[in-house]
Parts: structure tokens; sequence; C-alpha cells
């Protein structure tokens, strides 16, 4: 799925290694695949961070260790992950994360933040324990479901969203 | 070489990214507005672990901001173009127009092609 000004500068590529076809055209236009890496990176650890804090908060509220100090908790020990992974090199050095993974940073977040308005507003003795659980799986499991069964129909449609139709032939 | 045809091309380009950048705003404000509403809230409510809890989704700005810089940065690619491709003889064009690309695509820049790969090619 090419963006508009990606695809006009390659056919313009194209329309210029006509002119000169000593330049190796096919050098220009594929993609060399070295990209910045610092946001993959970055993206990374966050996701893998965020999905281990919202596991740590949901497990342990629903066995009964809640309150408001957990939430802090919970992004301590995420923070503490990441540090461990970036110090011994867990991550690898994949630039840029597959897209399942931005999914689930922000599948993450929402159920760290459901989670967070439920503890904070509620009394420690609330009937919510069974929900917090089910809304916690659902959120990871219908994220999960929808980047492997359709993220890539949901990126188009945003993509489509985005531009509207362009035809740069 | 068809200049009104690389014209039209860039045009459309651009009104796209006109078009995806207004989308972009429109998101933005959306975001802000809820996070004003949740502070109103939590004021009226008396909650300050909620009101703190609004710096989380003011975070979600990060998405059409990092959006709206990448258009830009594409904005001026395109512009460039048009002056690259009236101005600079083909192949130093197709140089310099694989840089703007990388730059578009967020890569590295491919190092530049010898004379004696160009040959090859």
């Amino acid at each position: 799925m090419k963006r508009p000004a990606e695809a006009a500068l390659e056919a313009t590529l194209r329309d210029l290694s006509r002119l000169a076809p000593t330049t190796a055209p096919r050098l220009a236009l594929r993609r060399n695949g070295v990209r910045r890496s610092r946001r993959g990176r970055l993206v990374w650890l966050l996701a893998l961070g965020a999905v281990l804090a919202a596991l740590a908060v949901g497990a342990a509220y629903s066995v009964g260790l809640g309150g408001v100090g957990l939430i802090a908790a919970g992004i301590l020990f995420a923070a503490l992950v990441v540090l461990a992974m970036s110090r011994f090199g867990v991550y690898g050095e994949t630039a840029r994360p597959p897209s399942l993974f931005s999914f689930l940073l922000v599948a993450a977040w929402i159920s760290l933040v459901f989670e967070a308005i439920v503890i904070i507003t509620e009394p420690a003795d609330a009937p919510h324990l069974v929900g917090i659980a089910v809304a916690f799986s659902v959120v990871v499991v219908v994220g999960l479901l929808i980047a492997a069964i359709s993220w890539s129909r949901v990126r188009s449609l945003w993509h489509g969203c985005l531009f509207g139709r362009w035809d740069l032939s | 070489m068809d200049m009104d045809r690389i014209d039209s091309r860039i045009e459309r380009a651009l009104a796209a990214n006109a078009r995806a950048e207004k989308i972009f705003v429109g998101l933005a404000l959306t975001i802000v507005a809820f996070g004003v509403i949740a502070m109103v809230l939590a004021y009226r409510n008396v909650h300050p672990l909620v009101a703190a809890a609004t710096a989380l989704l003011q975070a979600l700005l990060w998405y059409p901001v990092a959006g709206i810089r990448q258009l830009r940065r594409e904005n001026s690619s395109l512009q460039a173009v048009r002056v690259l491709v009236a101005s600079v003889p083909p192949d130093r064009a197709i140089d310099e127009i694989t840089k703007l690309l990388a730059l578009v695509r967020g890569e590295t820049p491919a190092p530049p092609v010898s004379r004696r790969q160009r040959l090859a090619g």
C-alpha cells in the first residue's frame, strides 16, 4: 500500500529513467530495506512492556491484590522489563516492528486504562473482578484476532479514508 | 518528457496529502476535545487520579502530529521534484529523486550509484 507521494515519486523516476537508461532505475525503485531503527525499537519495547504491564495489573487485581498503587507498580514493572530487555538485547535487531505489535500496544494500553479506571473508581470489594478479567481478555483477544485476520484490511480502509481515491498513472 | 503529466501527477499527490492533513487535524482536535471533557468531568467529580489519566489520552496526540509531520515532509519532497525535473539533467535528477524517495519511505538514503555500476546496469 503506497502513499500518494511515494507513488508519484516512483512514477516520475520511471519517466526519467526512459531518458537516462544507464542509471539503473531498479536500484532507485527498489526499497533498500534499511529503515530508521530508533522508532521501531521503541515501539517494540513499548508494546512488550505495555502488554506485560496490562497482564500483571489484570492478574494481580483478579486475585485480590487490587489498589491504586497497583497501576504504578504495573507501569514500573513495564519500565523494568523494557530496561532489562534493552540491556540484554532481547528484542533483537529488527528495525521496524510488525503491525501486530503496534496493534497489541494499543490493545494493551486500552486494557491498562480500563483497569485503572475500574480500580480507582470502584471499592475494593465490588463484585467486578469477573467483569474486569473478561473485559481485559476480550480487549486483548479481539485485538489479536483483528490483527491476525484483517489488520491489513483495516489499514487499507484507513489509508483510503485518509487519501481518498487517487490515481497517479 | 511530458512535464504536464508530471505536474498533474504531483498536483494529485499534493491534493491527496492535503485531504489527509485535514483528517489528521480533525483527529487531533477530537483528541484534545475528549481530553478537555475528561478533565472537566474529573474536576466536577473531584477526582485527581482521573484528571491525571487524561495525560494518557493526550499521549494519543502523538499519532496525528507524527502523521502531519510526515505529510509536510512529503509535500516539500513533491514540490522539489518539479524544480529538479525542470532544471537538472535526467541522471542527476534520478539520483536526487531517489534520495527524496528514501526520505518519504523513512529509509536511510541508498549509497550513490557509481559510474561503473551505471554502466554495468
